[in-house]
C-alpha cells in the first residue's frame, strides 16, 4: 500500500534512531540519512537533534503516538491499518508495530466525535498493548495514493520542484482534511486558516512566485543551539532551463558562540571562505523557533493587537543583533565611528535602538487614516514594467481576512503599464472599490532583498538612500489614488525624508 | 412621487444585502425604483461625506456612490454632480485628486462639484435668522438633492446622522458659530455652545429640502470616531437606511442602535423644530423588522478622562461642547498616532475649561482653550519659585584653605514665570495650529511622530490659506 521506497526510508530513520537510542557512544554513529518525504540528505545526529527539538514543540509534547490509514468511504470498519509508535523519547521514532487488523476498529460517523474516538482508541490500546498513546494521526486512504504518487516523483524532481510539490501536498491534506490528528496541533489549525485566507491560490504557485521574485543568492545561515550548530545553504541559480535552488544542511563543529559580536573571525571567515558566500548569517536557533511558533499559535486572521505584538517582537529581534542573530562580516552601518559621524549630520542611523515598542503603532496607524478600517487593495507586480501578476487583499480592522487573484489579461490592456488609473478603474468595476493600487516592480524587491538579506553586510548609510531613490521611481513603485503620505514621500528631498524617517524608526535616547 | 409624497415621507426603507450595492438596489425596491425620485432630464447633486483624505469608513463608501450614480443614469438623469465641502485649508481638488475621488466619478459618468472654488461654482446669498450666508448655487437650483451619508460614532450627537451631513451644504466660515453668550445665563451650564450648534444645522438643513436620504450602515466605526483612532471598531452591520424625511431617517437609525430618541437633543429639537413629525408611530418601515436587526452601537466616550492617553493628566474644569469635541479629537490624535512621542514627551497635565483643577508644577502644562487660559492667569502654577543656595565667598576661601569649620548656607528663593506652559488658544481651538503649536513647543526632535504628520498633512492642508 505504502510507496516501497518511503517505507524503506523511513524504516532506515527508524533503525538509526534506535541505534542511537540503544547505543552506549552514539557519537560514533557517523552516518548520513535522507530525510523522510525529501530528497535532502542529513547527518542523523542533526536529524535526531531536530526532530527531538521540533516534533514536542509543533506537533505533541507526549509520548506514543498511533497511525491509522482509514477509509475515504463509509464501510463497517473504516481502519484499514494501524501502527503504533512505541516513543521512549520525544518527537523519536525507533520502533514500528502493526496493530492486528480488527483491534482498532470504528466508522466514518466516529470521526465527527474525535474526542471520543481518540479515548476509545487509547482505551483499546491500553487493554491490547498495554500502552498509552498520547496521539492519533488518521491518514485518509486517497493521501496514501498522494503521498505515493509524491514520493516516485521525488527522485526525479529538482529541490525547488521537490518543495513547490510539497506544498501542494500539505495544502490538500489540510484543506480535504485527508490527515486528521488528534489532539490537533496548532500548526495545523493555522495551516487551515492561512489556506481559507488564500482561497483557491496554491501554495506552490505562492512559493514560485516568490521564488522568481528572489534575486540570485547564496546565503548561508548558520543555527546556533546550546546543544548543536548547524548550517544552512542555499542557494538560487540560474541554469539553462530555469532558475533552481540548491539546498544542504550540515552538522557544524564552532569553538565558540557565532551569535556574540567579540567572536574570533578567523572561524567563521574560514567558513565564509568554505561556502564560498559573501556574509554569514547567524540565528539564535531556539529563538527562532520560539518566533515562528508563536506566529503558527495565532490562528488567523489574527487581530490587530496580536499582530502589532508579532512585528514589535519581530523588531526587537532584529534590533538585538549578537543576541537573536548576528551576521558575519559585520555591516558598515553597525560601525560605531560611522554612527557618530552620522549623528553629527542629525542623521540617527542607530540600528541596535530600533523603536521596536512604537514601530508598529505607527504602521498601523498610517494604514487605518490612509488606506481605511475595511478596505481591498490591488497589488501588481511587474518586471521592467510588464506586469506578472496582480492579486486583491481584503482587510478587516487591521487584520488580512482574504487574498484573491485578480484576472490582469481582463484587467490591463497594455502591455507596459503607463498608468495605474485606468486599471484601478476596472478593478473597481469588476471587482468592487480597491481602497488603491499598489505597483511594484521586481528589481525594486531584488534591491530590498539584496541590501537587508543577501548582501547585508554591504549595508550603510546610501543603501538606504538608494532604495528610496529607487522608490521614488514610478516605474519601480506607484500607488493610485496618491494617498497623502505617498505624495510626501514622492515630494520630499532623500535625505530629508531619510532623516525624517530614521527619528520615528530609531529611539532617540542610546539609554 | 408627487401624488403619494405624504405617503412616501413616512416611509422608511431599512434594508440588508450581502454588499451595498444590493442593498441600495432592495432599498429602493421599498420605494418602487428609483424611477419615482428622478425624473428625465433631471439634474442631480449628491452630497456626501467626504472632507478628509481618509479610508473607508471615515470617509464615504464608494461602491454605494457608484451605484447610486449608475441607477441615476439609468433613470434618465442629464447631469450627476457630486460634491461636499472639504474641512477647513483643505482645497477640494486636491483632497479628490488624493484620493481618486475625480477619477473614480468620471469613469462612472458623473462629475465631481468643487464647491469651494466660487468661480466655477458661483453662490448665492439668502437671510438665516438676520444672517446673511452663502450657498452655492448649484445646491439651490439642482433638480434632486441626495444625501448619501456615512454612518459613524460621533463625540457630540452620538453619530452621523443626515442632519451633520447637511450642514456642509454651505462654506466653512458658515458651518460655525459663534459664541454668544446671553446677559443672565450660564454659557457653560447651559451647554449655550451645543444649542447653538443644533439650532444652526437644523437652519441649515431647512434651506433646501433633499429629496432623498441614504444612511449607510453597511460598515461603521464605533467607540472612537468619526475619525480613525487606535480604539476605533469598524463593525458589520450590512445594513442601510433609506428615506425621504432626514428626521425619520436618522429617527430610525438611532432606534436601530437602541439609541433612545432622549438622548439625541439634535433630533429632539427636530421633531419640535420642523417636518410636521410629531406621530412617531405613523412612520412605517419597510424591509428588515428594527427588532430583527437592532445592534448595541458602542458610544464614544462621554469625559474626557476616559481617553487614556500616556503620561497625560487630563484636569478639567467646566466646559461647553466646542471644546468638549475639539479636545476629543486632539487626545484621540495624541494617543493614536503620537505614541513615540508622548514618551519624549514625558508627563504633562492637560487643562481645559473653565477653572481646571490644580495640575502639577512638575510637569508641561498644557492650557487648552481661552476658558482654561482665562480662568488660570492668577493660579499659583504661572510662576514657579526657585531655591537658591548662595554660599558665602569667604566661606568658600575658608574652604579652599581646608578650614575644620562647617560652612553655614543661606537661601534664596526667586519667583519666575512657569514657561512650561503651553497654550493652545480659541474658542473652541483650532486643531491644525494646536499641533503646529506643539511642535514649536516640544521641537521636532521631541515629537517625531507628530512632525512626520505634520508633514503629512502639509502635503494636502494649506494653513496659510
Amino acid at each position: 500500500m505504502i510507496n516501497k521506497q518511503l517505507k524503506e526510508d523511513w524504516l532506515a530513520l527508524l533503525k538509526l534512531n534506535k541505534k542511537i537510542n540503544t547505543s552506549e557512544n552514539p557519537e560514533d554513529i557517523k552516518e548520513i540519512i535522507k530525510i523522510p518525504f525529501t530528497p535532502i540528505q542529513i547527518d542523523i545526529h542533526l536529524l535526531y537533534y531536530l526532530s527531538q527539538f521540533l516534533y514536542p514543540k509543533f506537533i505533541n509534547d507526549q509520548k506514543n503516538v498511533v497511525d491509522i490509514i482509514i477509509s475515504d468511504y463509509d464501510i463497517d470498519n473504516i481502519a484499514f491499518e494501524a501502527f503504533l509508535y512505541n516513543t521512549s523519547r520525544l518527537g523519536i521514532y525507533d520502533s514500528i508495530k502493526s496493530i492486528p487488523k480488527g483491534v482498532v476498529s470504528f466508522k466514518q460517523k466516529d470521526l465527527a466525535n474525535l474526542e471520543q474516538l481518540f479515548i476509545k482508541i487509547q482505551s483499546t490500546l491500553q487493554e491490547t498493548n498495554n500502552i498509552r498513546i498520547a496521539s492519533v494521526r488518521f491518514f485518509r486512504r486517497k493521501s496514501i495514493d498522494l503521498i505515493n504518487r509524491f514520493y516516485e516523483k521525488l527522485e526525479k524532481n529538482s529541490t525547488l520542484e521537490f518543495l513547490s510539490h510539497f506544498l501542494e501536498l500539505i495544502q490538500k491534506m489540510v484543506k480535504e482534511e485527508l490527515l486528521i490528528i488528534y489532539p490537533e496541533p496548532n500548526i495545523i489549525i493555522f495551516l487551515k486558516s492561512i489556506i481559507s485566507i488564500i482561497g483557491n491560490i496554491k501554495l506552490s504557485e505562492i512559493f514560485e512566485k516568490v521564488f522568481y521574485i528572489l534575486p540570485f543568492f547564496n546565503q548561508s545561515i548558520i543555527f546556533h543551539s546550546n546543544k548543536l550548530n548547524f548550517i544552512l545553504n542555499l542557494q538560487k541559480k540560474s541554469t539553462e532551463a530555469n532558475p533552481n535552488l540548491e539546498l544542504t544542511i550540515r552538522k557544524l563543529d564552532l569553538n565558540q558562540n557565532p551569535l556574540l559580536s567579540n567572536i574570533d573571525s578567523k572561524e567563521l571567515s574560514n567558513l565564509k571562505k568554505q561556502v564560498k558566500n559573501q556574509n554569514l548569517l547567524i540565528l539564535n536557533f531556539e529563538s527562532f523557533i520560539d518566533y515562528i511558533l508563536e506566529v503558527s499559535e495565532f490562528q488567523m486572521p489574527a487581530s490587530k493587537e496580536k499582530l502589532k505584538l508579532l512585528l514589535q517582537k519581530f523588531f526587537y529581534a532584529f534590533a538585538k543583533i549578537g543576541r537573536f542573530w548576528n551576521i558575519y562580516p559585520k555591516p558598515k552601518v553597525y560601525s560605531t565611528l560611522l554612527r557618530f559621524i552620522l549623528r553629527l549630520f542629525s542623521f540617527n542611523l542607530n540600528l541596535r535602538n530600533l523603536s521596536y515598542w512604537a514601530l508598529p503603532d505607527l504602521l498601523y496607524y498610517l494604514i487605518d487614516t490612509y488606506f481605511g478600517l475595511n478596505f481591498k487593495f490591488a497589488l501588481l507586480l511587474t518586471d521592467t514594467e510588464e506586469p506578472i501578476n496582480l492579486i486583491s487583499l481584503t482587510f478587516h480592522n487591521g487584520t488580512p481576512l482574504n487574498l484573491t487573484p485578480l484576472n490582469k489579461d481582463t484587467l490591463i490592456k497594455t502591455k507596459q503599464i503607463k498608468s495605474l488609473i485606468p486599471i484601478w478603474n476596472s478593478i473597481n468595476n469588476q471587482y468592487g472599490f480597491h481602497a488603491l493600487i499598489l505597483k511594484i516592480d521586481i528589481k525594486l524587491l531584488q534591491n530590498i532583498l539584496d541590501t537587508f538579506l543577501f548582501k547585508q553586510n554591504k549595508l550603510g548609510f546610501f543603501s538606504f538612500l538608494s532604495i528610496i531613490k529607487l522608490g521614488k521611481k514610478s516605474q519601480f513603485f506607484d500607488i493610485y489614488p496618491q494617498i497623502p503620505p505617498f505624495q510626501l514621500f514622492k515630494k520630499k528631498n532623500s535625505l530629508i525624508l531619510l532623516k525624517m524617517l530614521l527619528d520615528n524608526i530609531v529611539d532617540r535616547y542610546e539609554f | 412621487m408627487s401624488k403619494n409624497s405624504d405617503t412616501i415621507s413616512k416611509n422608511v426603507a431599512l434594508v440588508r444585502g450581502k454588499n451595498s450595492s444590493e442593498a441600495l438596489i432592495n432599498a429602493f425596491k421599498y420605494f418602487n425604483g428609483i424611477d419615482k425620485f428622478i425624473e428625465e432630464n433631471d439634474l442631480v447633486f449628491i452630497k456626501i461625506s467626504f472632507r478628509r483624505p481618509l479610508g473607508y469608513p471615515a470617509n464615504l463608501n464608494y461602491d454605494t456612490l457608484g451605484k447610486l450614480i449608475d441607477l441615476c443614469r439609468e433613470a434618465g438623469a442629464k447631469k450627476i454632480y457630486v460634491g461636499d465641502f472639504a474641512a477647513e485649508y483643505i482645497d477640494s481638488e486636491v483632497l479628490t485628486e488624493f484620493m481618486g475621488l475625480s477619477s473614480f466619478l468620471e469613469s462612472k459618468g458623473a462629475i465631481f462639484a468643487h464647491l469651494d472654488n466660487k468661480e466655477l461654482y458661483p453662490r448665492k446669498s439668502i437671510t438665516l435668522q438676520d444672517k446673511q450666508i452663502q450657498i452655492p448655487s448649484l445646491i439651490l437650483d439642482a433638480d434632486r438633492i441626495f444625501i448619501l451619508n456615512q454612518v459613524n460614532v460621533h463625540p457630540l450627537f452620538n453619530c452621523t446622522l443626515s442632519y451633520l451631513n447637511m450642514l456642509t451644504i454651505v462654506p466653512n466660515e458658515y458651518q460655525k458659530i459663534e459664541k454668544h453668550e446671553r446677559p443672565g445665563k450660564d454659557y457653560l451650564h447651559l451647554d449655550q455652545y451645543k444649542q447653538d450648534l443644533i439650532t444652526h444645522i437644523l437652519e441649515i438643513a431647512e434651506i433646501r429640502s433633499p429629496t432623498l436620504i441614504i444612511n449607510d450602515l453597511f460598515y461603521t466605526i464605533e467607540a472612537a470616531g468619526p475619525l480613525i483612532y487606535k480604539d476605533s471598531r469598524c463593525k458589520e452591520h450590512n445594513l442601510l437606511i433609506m428615506g425621504t424625511n432626514p428626521f425619520i431617517v436618522d429617527y430610525i437609525t438611532l432606534q436601530l442602535m437602541n439609541v433612545e430618541l432622549t438622548e439625541s437633543k439634535l433630533l429632539l429639537e427636530a421633531q419640535d423644530h420642523q417636518f410636521g413629525v410629531n406621530e412617531l408611530e405613523k412612520i412605517k418601515i419597510l424591509g428588515e423588522s428594527i427588532s430583527n436587526v437592532q445592534f448595541n452601537f458602542q458610544k464614544c466616550v462621554s469625559k474626557l478622562e476616559d481617553i487614556e492617553v500616556k503620561n497625560c493628566f487630563i484636569k478639567p474644569g467646566r466646559y461647553c461642547s466646542g471644546c468638549f469635541e475639539k479636545a476629543y479629537y486632539l487626545l484621540n490624535f495624541m494617543k493614536s498616532g503620537m505614541s513615540k512621542d508622548l514618551k519624549y514627551m514625558r508627563y504633562f497635565s492637560f487643562l481645559i475649561g473653565d477653572t481646571p483643577s490644580e495640575p502639577s508644577i512638575e510637569n508641561d502644562i498644557i492650557l487648552f482653550g481661552d476658558c482654561a487660559i482665562k480662568s488660570t492667569k492668577n493660579r499659583d502654577f504661572r510662576n514657579i519659585t526657585i531655591q537658591k543656595k548662595q554660599i558665602n565667598t569667604e566661606k568658600v576661601m575658608q574652604k579652599l584653605k581646608k578650614s575644620q569649620t562647617a560652612s553655614p548656607k543661606t537661601t534664596k528663593s526667586k519667583t519666575i514665570e512657569n514657561k512650561r506652559i503651553l497654550e493652545l488658544p480659541g474658542c473652541p481651538p483650532d486643531l491644525n495650529l494646536c499641533l503646529n503649536m506643539l511642535i514649536k513647543y516640544y521641537g521636532k526632535e521631541f515629537v517625531p511622530n507628530l512632525n512626520l504628520m505634520n508633514q503629512i498633512n502639509s502635503t494636502y492642508i494649506d494653513i496659510k490659506k
